[in-house]
């Protein structure tokens, strides 16, 4: 029996764990204001608001409800349109902007939009006219040209914060996300109570326990539901989403420890990410899209084991090292993430093993991400890397280079990297090491491009790393 | 004017904002089943066995059909229809339907139908397919021996991959029959048009078929025809007595309805050293399939838009083991346009002439086809007021002399033309005492803000407040309108509404002026003003009767008049074109080949504009649609099985938000009396026309690198 609200209302249904929030609102629900676009998470029609309690507050994301199972929205607060529309007949701020706008035309798109606006709204962060724009980077809109839809998030940053130009914390703003967004009209009254209702949701459900028998597991599903989604409704595959045990982000003295659960978002709002990584705002909104950085986990993006993984070629070049659980025998082995790859889709990973754990150290000095797609945003790259120096005394003391998409797995560059090592941090180490690049990548041709445009692409992003990371000085 | 020409928000926002707006599969039916088709694996060849049982055997399913117990189309027109026969013509055709109770239950269920084909090698690749001739236009002038004779010539050729038009819903409907009469819910830009298909189909009257189709998610010429879908659903509803619903995957949307077809082109111009155009031959070839011949008009673009004494435009289609393709959102015109508009850049470089100067120099002040006027043309004014907001004169001729740090900087322009379309409209209006009206025409909205526009005019006319009038479209039931597409909606449902509006006014003056001691006696309807439910003396506002009165004196509570009008006859004597201008900046990162589209200014000369909100952004839509093509839009074939690849939105690329930078639309004063009483020309293709061709000149401009292979890709620029 999976419990959860939805909109105003607590859900029980004793439904396939697998089945889709998406498929389960319109057709079991009959909400059908979610629309099915393309099922696949690239546009953001089918966008709901996911309401959590963390430290005891209420903190809502979106995310899109057609990559994700029902065992997910477990103890959740999940908001379709339904469940903002004002019970007067009236409209919200975001709905306003977007009609007064012209942001909607053919209509199909727009309760997407509308809920990512409402998501912005309801979040915490920065407001500033780029995060709002930020907000609805995962929605598609094959009509409008997208500047009406871009004025309507510069009212919403406008009307409720009347900020948008300068970019001030949340923080300072007086009241609660919740209680200023009922306030604006944002959303219902009823939003008041969740918290509480969420509280005894999850003491009730306290003691619900993993089963472990099953060997199937999964995350944020954002890959899974991609590559077989009638599979997945009835796998009873074991989420680790919402393992409290496998979510956390811990720094000690020398490294930093991830759960495996931890999503692309929580490492843009991680105080010990933003300090290491000056960048990470830049790099990350490369990385797909606000809805899919909110449920998509480290863990998730290490086992898929695309061989263009972001966040893979971002941690195999911080020389992460992932601990690996047993869940039957609960054995645990660490090795490096680097080692997890055996050849394309193939992993030194036992089916009953589980990543139960992500560390790496933090004596890099220098890091850089870059990432090439044929379409800047939400796409898949053709070619990314990741580099991490350790550098003192102008001598390169330690070298980790990864690229993705140039191999059947993400790579480490063993060789590249050893070269640098020992190395002086200077131009000549770059020039010299990007010729040894080339031995190490074996592109193939594809739709992301040729396999020599690809090298051609290692040689050059390499460069921008020398460039990036000889500015940081 | 009151309400024509000023900025109204969309009558159907609150509907869309609140999710509340019903698509074709979102009715309430009871008692519905779900379609879920499964596809062919091969190309080509035949289906030498199929297995269902395993399929039906899965709990929830109610029956699977194949060519083997499907119904059969009664419709003798050459429409691809599944299940017809065991012959495979292209790759995920239809093999079967499962039905069953839950949509997740179908689909699970057409997975388990197995099928064993024999199987022929497919030619899908266009550049090896057989091609025959199609129709094009008389050869204007010699153009061979004029391109032979000419001092500059000029040669290449171009290519554009197959598109699909992606609008964000997928097609879907619902089908349920009452004894003889159905009823199907169902994505179309033409409720009517579908309405005489099914009626072919079943050879049944058109009146016992009935379309509805209030809203449509999108469609860009997805869906002017029914496709296979639409009489596969409602003839499968009628064999299992009861209500059908389908609902097509992204994946489907690849294969179930059309696309743009694949074009290759080759422009040979001659010319004089002063720029004068000599000769233009302009060749084609577009692909189609094996069992239809699609066809379209790719080189005609030019005709009517240079000066030049000679131009031939020679159009063959190439016959593929693929699907049909179909028409996709400014069809012909924007493929042509990129070949030959970048055909002319590039003949502007090797002259040294900048490109909007090369482009006046051959203005054609008059069709050069027939020698007739154009019922209006301010393009001249399009480009003054384009270059004008673009900075033009600041542009270096030199392609690599722009820079912006590593970025390298390239302006480009090009120029759009859409002919000005009008076909026969029927709009009923009912005006109530209290002032209500309720409007109503079979066309469709798929997003541009017809219903917005429809109760402007009629707003203005019956001089009612346009949040009094409900107007009512999408449902065959209501009067006759063409679909929606070419982009001629405004112009014909516009002038039939604004014809039904003057009727109703003629009517109650007529009314009136029963009544001897009438203040409006002995006037004209022209002398008479309509507004605020006052009929009022032009020449003497104090003389004046309330329509509630007239309607009360003769007994009535609501007068309904029905008006059809047809495109006026004087248009023959003139060229009815709309034209724009379009202007680009584009940033290249010189290592990497990263494009960027930093700026489009876009001058658009399209008569009156009805609504300048909807009209705005209807434009920049357009501008998108461009940049897709020009950058990111194609659909992969592999030839070796003649399969559509690239089938979801990951690897076919849309443009996201942060693809679109500064775009600014602007609308050139145009009044045009000829084409339709309110001059209205249409716009909905005319703004994407030129942009890939423009940006393509914007890249060149920028890198020097000529790309004549849509979509410029990073890769083609290193």
């Amino acid at each position: 029996m999976l419990r959860f609200i939805l909109n105003n209302q607590t859900v029980e249904t004793d439904l396939p764990s697998g089945m889709t929030v998406l498929d389960f609102v319109r057709y079991h629900k009959n909400l059908k204001g979610t629309k099915i676009g393309c099922r696949e998470g690239d546009c953001g029609a089918c966008t709901v608001l996911v309401g959590e309690l963390t430290d005891g507050e209420v903190g809502y994301r979106s995310m899109t409800s057609c990559l994700m199972p029902l065992a997910n929205a477990a103890g959740k607060h999940i908001v379709t349109i339904e469940g903002i529309n004002p019970a007067d007949g009236g409209l919200t701020p975001a709905q306003t902007a977007l009609v007064d706008e012209s942001g909607t035309q053919c209509g199909f798109c727009t309760v997407g939009f509308v809920m990512s606006l409402t998501g912005y709204s309801l979040s915490g962060g920065e407001r500033s006219g780029e995060t709002a724009l930020s907000a609805i980077d995962g929605n598609i809109c094959r009509c409008t040209g997208y500047k009406s839809i871009e004025r309507a998030a510069k009212r919403i940053c406008d009307l409720q914060f009347a900020i948008c130009n300068s970019t001030i914390s949340a923080a300072e703003v007086a009241g609660s996300q919740i209680d200023q967004a009922i306030s604006t009209g944002t959303v219902p009254n009823y939003f008041e109570s969740i918290g509480e209702r969420l509280r005894m949701l999850f003491t009730e459900d306290s003691n619900r326990k993993l089963k472990i028998e099953n060997r199937k597991w999964m995350a944020g599903g954002t890959d899974l539901y991609v590559q077989k989604h009638e599979e997945m409704v009835h796998a009873g595959a074991v989420s680790l989403f919402d393992d409290p045990s496998l979510r956390f982000i811990n720094e000690t003295a020398d490294s930093v420890e991830i759960g495996p659960s931890v999503v692309v978002t929580d490492l843009l709002e991680s105080e010990v990410f933003n300090r290491l990584f000056p960048d990470l705002y830049r790099h990350l909104k490369l990385v797909s899209s606000t809805p899919i950085r909110n449920m998509a986990t480290l863990a998730g993006n290490f086992v898929n084991a695309s061989p263009i993984g972001d966040m893979t070629a971002w941690f195999i070049a911080l020389g992460a090292r992932i601990e690996l659980r047993d869940q039957f025998s609960g054995d645990e082995r660490t090795i490096a993430l680097a080692d997890l790859y055996l050849g394309y889709k193939t992993l030194d990973r036992r089916d009953s093993e589980i990543i139960s754990k992500i560390t790496f150290g933090k004596d890099f000095t220098h890091f850089n991400f870059e990432k090439v797609s044929k379409r800047t945003y939400l796409d898949i790259a053709s070619v990314n890397t990741a580099i991490s120096l350790k550098v003192s005394d102008g001598m390169i003391e330690r070298a980790l280079v990864s690229m993705g998409g140039v191999a059947p797995t993400p790579l480490l560059l063993r060789k590249t990297s050893e070269f640098m090592t020992g190395r002086p941090f200077g131009h000549e180490t770059f020039a010299a090491a990007e010729l040894l690049i080339q031995d190490e990548i074996v592109p193939i041709s594809d739709v992301r491009g040729s396999a020599e445009y690809k090298r051609l692409l290692a040689r050059q992003l390499f460069r921008a790393h020398g460039l990036a990371v000889s500015s940081e000085q | 004017m009151k309400y024509i020409g000023k900025a109204m928000s969309r009558v159907d926002g609150v509907a869309k904002v609140t999710g509340k707006a019903k698509y074709a599969s979102e009715f309430d039916v009871k008692n519905v089943a779900y379609g879920y088709v499964a596809q062919s694996r091969i190309a080509k060849g035949r289906i030498k066995s199929i297995d269902v049982s395993e399929a039906e055997r899965q709990s929830g399913v109610v029956k699977v059909f194949t060519h083997l117990n499907a119904p059969k189309t009664k419709s003798s027109d050459d429409d691809f229809f599944a299940l017809q026969s065991d012959k495979i013509v292209f790759s995920d055709q239809p093999i079967a339907f499962v039905v069953a109770e839950s949509l997740e239950q179908a689909r699970f269920a057409a997975r388990l139908v197995k099928a064993e084909y024999e199987e022929e090698k497919p030619t899908s690749d266009p550049r090896s397919a057989p091609t025959v001739d199609s129709r094009s236009p008389k050869m204007r002038g010699d153009a061979p021996a004029a391109l032979a004779a000419s001092p500059v010539k000029f040669e290449a050729e171009y290519t554009i991959p197959i598109e699909h038009h992606n609008p964000m819903e997928p097609h879907a409907g619902i089908a349920f029959w009452e004894g003889e009469k159905l009823t199907i819910f169902i994505k179309s830009q033409g409720v009517q048009a579908f309405q005489g298909h099914l009626a072919k189909c079943f050879d049944i009257k058109p009146e016992n078929v009935r379309v509805v189709s209030p809203f449509v998610g999108g469609a860009f010429g997805a869906a002017l025809n029914p496709h296979y879908i639409t009489f596969l659903t409602a003839s499968i509803a009628r064999e299992i007595k009861r209500p059908l619903k389908f609902n097509y995957t992204r994946r489907q949307m690849f294969t179930g309805h059309g696309y743009r077809p694949y074009t290759w082109q080759k422009v040979s111009i001659g010319a004089e050293k002063d720029g004068k155009l000599r000769s233009v031959i302009h060749e084609a070839v577009g692909n189609t399939s094996t069992i239809e011949n699609f066809t379209e008009s790719p080189n005609g673009f030019g005709r009517t838009l240079y000066e030049c004494p000679n131009y031939h435009t020679p159009y063959k289609i190439a016959k593929t083991d693929l699907p049909t393709p179909t028409w996709m959102r400014a069809p012909g015109a924007v493929t042509g346009a990129f070949a030959l508009e970048s055909a002319i850049d590039e003949v502007a470089y090797q002259l040294k002439i900048d490109p909007v100067e090369f482009r006046l120099i051959n203005y054609s002040e008059k069709d050069p086809e027939t020698g007739r006027p154009f019922s209006s043309k301010a393009l001249r004014e399009a480009f003054k007021q384009g270059a004008a907001k673009f900075g033009w004169e600041k542009r270096k001729l030199e392609p690599r002399s722009m820079r912006d740090g590593n970025w390298l900087v390239g302006w480009g322009v090009a120029v759009g033309t859409w002919g000005a379309g009008q076909a026969p409209a029927t709009v009923r209006i009912a005006l109530s005492a209290d002032g209500n009206a309720r409007v109503g025409s079979a066309t469709a909205d798929i997003g541009p803000g017809t219903y917005t526009v429809i109760t402007i005019i009629a707003a203005e006319f019956l001089g009612v407040d346009p949040a009094k009038v409900k107007f009512e479209l999408g449902d065959s039931d209501l009067p006759n309108a063409p679909m929606q597409g070419g982009s001629i909606t405004t112009a014909s449902v516009g002038t039939a509404a604004q014809g039904a509006a003057m009727a109703i006014k003629t009517k109650l003056v007529g009314l009136a002026q029963k009544d001897a001691n009438s203040p409006l006696a002995g006037a004209s309807v022209d002398d008479v003003e309509m507004a605020d439910g006052t009929l009022s003396l032009k020449s003497n506002a104090a003389k004046k009767v309330a329509v509630a009165d007239v309607m009360k004196a003769n007994g009535m509570t609501e007068i309904v008049e029905t008006f059809t009008s047809t495109p006026n006859a004087e248009r023959r004597n003139y060229r009815t074109q709309a034209h724009g201008a379009q202007f680009v900046e584009v940033k290249v990162d010189e290592d990497l080949g990263i494009i960027k589209v930093t700026r489009v200014v876009e001058a658009t000369a399209c008569g009156r504009i009805i609504n300048p909100k909807a009209s705005h952004s209807q434009e920049m839509g357009g501008v998108v649609w461009g940049i897709g093509m020009a950058l990111q839009e194609e659909t992969a074939v592999d030839h070796r099985y003649g399969r559509m690849m690239t089938t979801n939105f990951a690897t076919y690329h849309i443009p996201v938000n942060a693809d679109v930078q500064s775009v600014e639309t602007a609308f050139v004063d145009e009044e045009d009396k000829i084409v339709n009483p309110l001059g209205i020309k249409g716009m909905g293709e005319l703004c994407l026309v030129g942009i890939p061709a423009a940006i393509a000149n914007a890249v060149f401009h920028a890198t020097g690198k000529r790309v004549r292979d849509l979509p410029i890709t990073l890769d083609k620029l290193i």
